[in-house]
């Protein structure tokens, strides 16, 4: 096990409820500890509408209702990328990639200028292009280019594959790695897909039905000691499906 | 434009009828005049009665109405987005002043403002005002919640959300405010010389309703028409500057 890493967002005894118009609250996590490290990749797997995202949220500070303590040893900024596409249909590729940087006035108006990067992410083609013209796949990239053009320190997806097709979903969880792995990003990846999270991720987190507990927490053997591996790789080997049925009868009873 | 002649043929048809119909059944020229009788209604107009002069004055009225009470309306409509308390608070006289015929107002614009031309600009803006007003507020609070989400991981401010988000995703009610408004501001121009006018298209209709001159009349109507076309083509000239990000087929209307 990888522990001796540096823990970068630490919750303690967190408390989130909704309350709706009758009164009664839901209660969504109930004294829930949680520590994430540096330099992982850490998916959180659980059934739908168990409190995944709201958990992302309130890492992001999108969410700041609720009670506990959420240390964020983070000094740059926090990055998110969304499941349904959040890029501004008025602003061209270019524009959306250059947001962050804009509003804190330090950028140029030159997509030369970002050359290297537009091309890294195969988008320098497209950098005059409105969102609105470009594939499913091809938006998630430009949010991805987005966040990482600010320098993040720490990388919050939410299901950012789920409405891409099986190819483009392959493609993109290798382009998402590899960016990753090679910018040293730490990353937390919400998911309800098992095998999206083995083959992403350092550490996978199984979360209960809420409030929402955690039931199992595994890191990936193959991949301790920071190994770079492909998810494309690692969707292959014998040991993930290993680790695939493992999580899924854990998590199976929590489904119903 | 061969492709689009057929557009104009109801209204060839139209014409050809009336002219027929008011040449061949005796008396009606007096109650329907005739498309000829207008042509000519229209040069004398220009030629004889200082027309350009009188539609100059309308023109001015609607465009300086409009653009104060759109200004003005599209102005407040967006700031209300920062406050909702506020919005709150001017709801209920947002409907009690929408809900006024503007008909009822002319007379207090006139004894304010006089028979002059800022009578009728005034009654031009305050028909516009609260569309406008309605509209952008409408665009500004519907903005789409995922963007406002981004600037937030952006950590923006409340002013940057306003310039980066509200603003041009409001545009598309603020447009079909400006749409709307037209004929609102040419309707409360011409209320405005209705009333109480010593030149502007509106007096000339009045006038010659007066003199039973239904030609004239009708060339009093067939000039408001253009106008409000005219006003309708800048504004789709506009929106179409401003909304190229957006489908062909999404940008409506404004020909």
């Amino acid at each position: 096990m990888n522990r001796t890493e540096k823990a970068i967002i630490q919750i303690e005894n967190l408390r989130k409820e909704f309350k709706n118009s009758h009164s009664d609250a839901l209660v969504i996590f109930d004294s829930l500890d949680i520590t994430l490290y540096d330099n992982q990749i850490t998916s959180i797997v659980g059934p739908s509408g168990c409190g995944k995202s709201t958990l992302l949220n309130i890492i992001a500070e999108l969410d700041k209702s609720y009670k506990g303590t959420v240390k964020r040893n983070v000094k740059k900024m926090i990055g998110y990328i969304f499941q349904d596409d959040s890029l501004l249909p008025w602003k061209s590729v270019f524009e959306n990639i250059v947001l962050g940087l804009k509003l804190k006035r330090h950028v140029s108006n030159k997509p030369i200028q970002y050359e290297k990067t537009l091309r890294e992410y195969g988008l320098y083609e497209y950098r005059d292009f409105y969102p609105e013209m470009l594939s499913g796949g091809m938006k998630q990239k430009v949010a991805l280019a987005q966040m990482l053009i600010n320098e993040p320190e720490l990388i919050l997806l939410d299901e950012p594959f789920s409405s891409q097709d099986f190819f483009e979903k392959l493609r993109l969880e290798n382009l998402f790695y590899k960016i990753i792995k090679e910018n040293h990003l730490s990353a937390i990846l919400v998911t309800h897909d098992i095998e999206e999270a083995i083959a992403l991720s350092d550490r996978v987190v199984v979360l209960s039905q809420k409030p929402c507990r955690i039931i199992k927490d595994v890191y990936l053997d193959f991949r301790t000691d920071g190994g770079f591996m492909l998810p494309e790789k690692v969707r292959n080997m014998a040991s993930a499906s290993k680790y695939f049925s493992d999580i899924y009868q854990t998590l199976k009873p929590e489904l119903k | 434009m061969i492709k689009n002649a057929y557009k104009i043929l109801p209204l060839v048809v139209f014409i050809i009828l009336w002219q027929v119909y008011s040449t061949v059944v005796p008396g009606q020229q007096f109650y329907f005049s005739s498309p000829l009788n207008i042509c000519i209604e229209f040069y004398k107009f220009f030629a004889e009665q200082n027309g350009l002069h009188h539609t100059i004055i309308t023109f001015t009225e609607t465009i300086l109405g409009f653009l104060i009470g759109n200004s003005v309306g599209i102005l407040l409509g967006l700031l209300l987005w920062f406050d909702k308390r506020m919005a709150a608070i001017s709801r209920p006289y947002l409907v009690a002043l929408g809900a006024l015929p503007i008909f009822a107002l002319a007379p207090i614009m006139i004894v304010w403002f006089g028979i002059g031309i800022w009578s009728k600009i005034m009654m031009a803006a305050l028909s516009t005002v609260v569309i406008a007003i309605v509209q952008s507020y409408h665009g500004a609070i519907n903005a789409d919640d995922r963007y406002i989400r981004v600037m937030k991981v952006f950590k923006a401010s409340r002013g940057q959300i306003f310039k980066t988000i509200i603003v041009p995703s409001s545009l598309i009610w603020v447009f079909n405010s400006l749409r709307l408004n037209i004929g609102a501001a040419l309707f409360g121009a011409f209320i405005g010389e209705f009333i109480a006018a010593e030149s502007g298209i509106g007096y000339i209709i009045i006038r010659a309703s007066g003199l039973f001159n239904m030609g004239l009349v009708f060339v009093g109507c067939i000039i408001l028409m253009l106008m409000a076309l005219f006003l309708s083509a800048i504004v789709h000239v506009i929106e179409r500057k401003y909304m190229k990000w957006q489908k062909a087929e999404a940008v409506s209307g404004g020909e």
